[in-house]
């Protein structure tokens, strides 16, 4: 389903975004705007004319190579807790390293060690791009 | 404000608590320390287990308790609420701890900072040992160790224990902490007061309530069933005070709203605090300094090359058990067999001789046939876990597992299977979450193991033709063989379904997991690891085997009428010296056939015919259930063609062939052999796997659910292929 969006060629490069499943909630595009994806990703842009300004999304959504600071840990049945015990706290920077063969688990660093993680997981955590 | 006192009652020997997050060379440290004294313990009610061993300080004897390697105090299951309890001294069959010795790992200080904070929180002693100096310095970081003890409050020796520097040091700052009474403060709650209010209202409200067990509330565990929903510590109190404590838990969290989440606030907290502790203590390098560990894991954890490595790493481990354990086994056997043959010298003919070459002797042999496998598979097993790589082939693979409820973890264990399931099953301690581990137990039985193999191999060789395709590249026995193994996980991945459904149902829990630094591994803890699994699986396992095999001897052999001997006596009179071979081996066949294991695979004849068994198979299947190579032989034996194993094998084949009934009909064809080998790829009758479930699961409903389950499984399975293949013209 996908409705107009402007420059949508300038986002179709994040990981997992497509053109066959995005949907925009404003038609009309006033900034902020949220693009869900699959329903539970939330990519959020602000926008001054055109122009992307700051992107914030999952730790699983993060390519490798990239770094991240941790914006808030969804807590729900306990994996929230232990991720901040191992030091995944608002605040920190996470750098993620590579991605498994596969394509899942994540490895990660932070706090100056490295942490493998599913992706499942890691989408409990949002985290903002590191300028 | 209270404090921290160091005396104690000198007549008492010292208990020291040796605790740290893993990874850390908690193990190493407690070698060093302990020697070879220590020994594993196991408190009631837990199935991780613990070390204990013996220091001798100036002072006198010691004790060291190394409780399991933790990030924090925080339970979730009984298995990690050990911790807390020996601290504070209620846990059953422990004695309290007078002095907490904590190990830190330097390259990582902020994350073990902190269970340091929680750890400082007990009124007791501390020292840290600042271990694995040496990854440290190599990645540049530089700890001013002085500065840092002050801060903390609290004496700090760096180490390195597996060269064994700074160990005198650490037991001398032990000492120091135990003889001098020293004082120190209580840290201030990392909680705001409100929180710390409620902890303490709680324990007056707790201390008038009547508890299973008598025991009190503490302020730990007050503190951890406020701020861990869902935690251990809450379920553990709500059985002990009753409804009572529900009610006033939640009416604590619910004046403490305002500061909820109250892990987040504790990790905040906690965390704050260590980043101002290392502050001007610890300088990192700006730029981080690639180590040696990020060389080898570019090319281990690789889209194409860690795959590789992965495939050749398994590959060697399942080749190693598989081959290199041949020559030792073969070298049991015969030694055995030489054992066997001085007896049969000895003892005269009868029961007793019987007794002893076929059952002790027997029995004996066969438990210990398994000892060289169980030790390479845990040499191998240790040594990558200590050096580090088990965390990589977890990473790697954990994909695959994902979709069968599994993760990385339970990849070696089930590799290993693939050579013998005793060794894989005990290899499952290293998957920390129980359900996982026992799903993983659970289908071990079903890879196909080496011990199928000659079975395979045989009625391959007897039904399946040799044809080849593709230009020869492809083997039609070599694909059925190569089929047959994948029966198994054909037949794992639906059981996993539905045991994720059913008996282990339970909520999805996470996976993630550290990937340390690579080490080299140490050689004595590693030995010492191997050595406590040989000896634990020939003493445990090992006597059900060998009753087994005991049992079976005892069905087999009677009764023992005396008229078949003198029948036989009489023929082999009369008889050449070639013809007494022979006969020889018809008596030994005739003897199996009354004796009451022929009885019952007679009178189980009917159930098996839908399989398009006859009672002979049957009976050999019935026989082979302490050690399915048993098979083989007992075959052998039916057919007259005596137990020797080197000349039944060319033998059988052309035995099982031509095998007639009374009536002239062939017993076996492909069909039948397609559906014995089905029944054996899938049943689970090896009495050595399931006394180790039993071992490993600590209750007999598992192995019993198993050999049930995995009996049906192979009986219908067996019986399909029977039918279809029958059907077909087979």
């Amino acid at each position: 389903m996908i409705l107009a969006l402007p420059n949508f060629h300038g986002i179709s490069h994040l990981p997992g975004l497509g053109r066959k499943n995005v949907r925009a909630r404003s038609a009309t595009i006033k900034q902020p705007f949220e693009i869900f994806l699959n329903n539970d990703m939330i990519y959020h842009y602000r926008t001054e004319g055109g122009k992307m300004l700051s992107k914030r999304w999952t730790l699983n959504q993060v390519p490798p190579g990239e770094r991240c600071k941790v914006l808030n840990v969804r807590l729900h049945n306990g994996v929230g807790q232990r991720l901040m015990e191992m030091g995944m706290i608002q605040g920190s920077t996470v750098e993620v390293i590579r991605l498994a063969p596969l394509g899942d688990p994540m490895e990660l660093r932070l706090k100056g060690y490295h942490l493998s993680i599913r992706k499942a997981d890691a989408a409990q955590v949002d985290v903002e791009q590191c300028p | 404000m209270s404090v921290v006192s160091g005396a104690r009652n000198p007549a008492r020997e010292v208990t020291i608590a040796l605790i740290g997050n893993p990874n850390t060379g908690k193990t190493t440290l407690f070698n060093a320390l302990t020697g070879l004294s220590n020994r594993v313990g196991n408190y009631p009610g837990v199935t991780v287990e613990h070390k204990i061993g013996n220091l001798r300080l100036s002072s006198g004897p010691a004790r060291v308790i190394d409780l399991p390697g933790t990030y924090s105090l925080a339970a979730r299951s009984p298995d990690e609420m050990i911790a807390v309890d020996v601290l504070l001294g209620q846990q059953k069959g422990e004695r309290p701890v007078d002095l907490i010795l904590a190990i830190l790992d330097s390259s990582t200080l902020e994350r073990n900072l902190y269970l340091l904070s929680q750890l400082r929180e007990f009124a007791l002693p501390i020292v840290g040992s600042l271990n694995m100096m040496d990854v440290a310095e190599k990645q540049g970081i530089r700890i001013d160790t002085d500065k840092l003890s002050k801060k903390l409050g609290m004496p700090l020796i760096p180490t390195q224990a597996d060269k064994g520097k700074g160990i005198v040091s650490l037991v001398l700052a032990v000492e120091a902490a135990l003889e001098i009474p020293s004082l120190r403060e209580l840290p201030e709650s990392h909680f705001p007061p409100e929180v710390v209010r409620e902890a303490e209202l709680l324990v007056v409200n707790m201390r008038n309530v009547e508890s299973i067990g008598g025991r009190k509330l503490s302020m730990v565990e007050a503190v951890r069933a406020l701020v861990d929903e869902g935690g251990y510590a809450e379920t553990r109190l709500k059985k002990q005070f009753g409804q009572g404590f529900q009610r006033v838990l939640d009416d604590a969290r619910r004046r403490l709203s305002a500061f909820a989440p109250l892990s987040r606030l504790e990790t905040e907290a906690r965390y704050r605090w260590a980043s101002a502790v290392l502050e001007g203590c610890v300088t990192a390098p700006e730029v981080r300094v690639k180590t040696w560990t990020d060389r080898v894991d570019a090319v281990v954890t690789h889209r194409l090359w860690g795959s590789l490595t992965l495939a050749i790493m398994l590959g060697t481990v399942f080749q190693s058990i598989y081959a290199w354990a041949a020559p030792m086994m073969n070298g049991i056997a015969t030694t055995f067999d030489g054992i066997a043959a001085e007896a049969m010298h000895l003892i005269p003919a009868g029961p007793v001789q019987s007794l002893l070459v076929d059952g002790v002797i027997g029995g004996v042999g066969s438990v210990l046939t398994f000892l060289p496998q169980i030790a390479i598979l845990f040499l191998f097993m240790s040594v990558l876990e200590d050096c580090g790589y088990m965390s990589r082939a977890a990473f790697l693979t954990d994909r695959l597992f994902r979709s069968v409820g599994l993760t990385g973890r339970s990849v070696i264990p089930l590799i290993s299977c693939f050579a013998c399931a005793v060794p894989g099953i005990m290899a499952t301690r290293v998957i920390e979450n129980r359900r996982q581990r026992l799903a993983t137990i659970l289908v071990a039985p079903l890879v196909s193991c080496s011990a199928r193999l000659p079975i395979y191999v045989l009625l391959i060789g007897a039904f399946i033709p040799a044809k080849a395709y593709l230009g020869g590249w492809i083997g039609l026995q070599g694909l059925v063989l190569f089929m047959m193994h994948l029966v198994g996980i054909a037949v794992a991945v639906p059981t996993l379904w539905i045991l994720n459904r059913t008996v282990l149902k339970g909520p999805s829990t996470p996976f993630f997991m550290e990937l340390p630094s690579y080490q080299w591994p140490t050689w004595k803890p590693v030995l010492s690891r191997v050595y406590s699994a040989v000896r634990e699986f020939a003493v445990r396992a090992g006597t059900i085997i060998f009753s087994m095999a005991i049992v079976v001897w005892a069905l087999s052999y009677y009764p023992h009428p005396i008229d078949i001997h003198a029948r036989y006596e009489r023929a082999r009179s009369v008889a050449t010296a070639s013809e007494r071979d022979i006969l020889g081996r018809d008596e030994q066949g005739t003897y199996l056939r009354q004796s009451y294991l022929g009885r019952l695979g007679r009178v189980l004849e009917p159930a098996v015919r839908p399989l398009g068994w006859d009672w002979r198979t049957g009976m050999a299947t019935l026989a082979s259930f302490p050690a399915r190579e048993v098979v083989i032989s007992t075959l052998g034996i039916i057919y007259n063609l005596g137990s020797d194993k080197a000349s039944v094998k060319e033998s059988l084949t052309a035995a099982l062939r031509n095998a007639k009934r009374e009536d002239g009909s062939r017993i076996f064809s492909l069909a039948v052999a397609l559906s014995i080998m089905v029944f054996f790829a899938l049943s689970s009758q090896c009495g050595a796997t399931l006394a180790t479930i039993r071992r490993e699961t600590d209750s007999f409903r598992w192995p019993l659910l198993t050999f049930g389950y995995l009996t049906s499984v192979a009986y219908l399975a067996a019986l399909v292929v029977y039918q279809i293949s029958h059907a077909l013209g087979a």
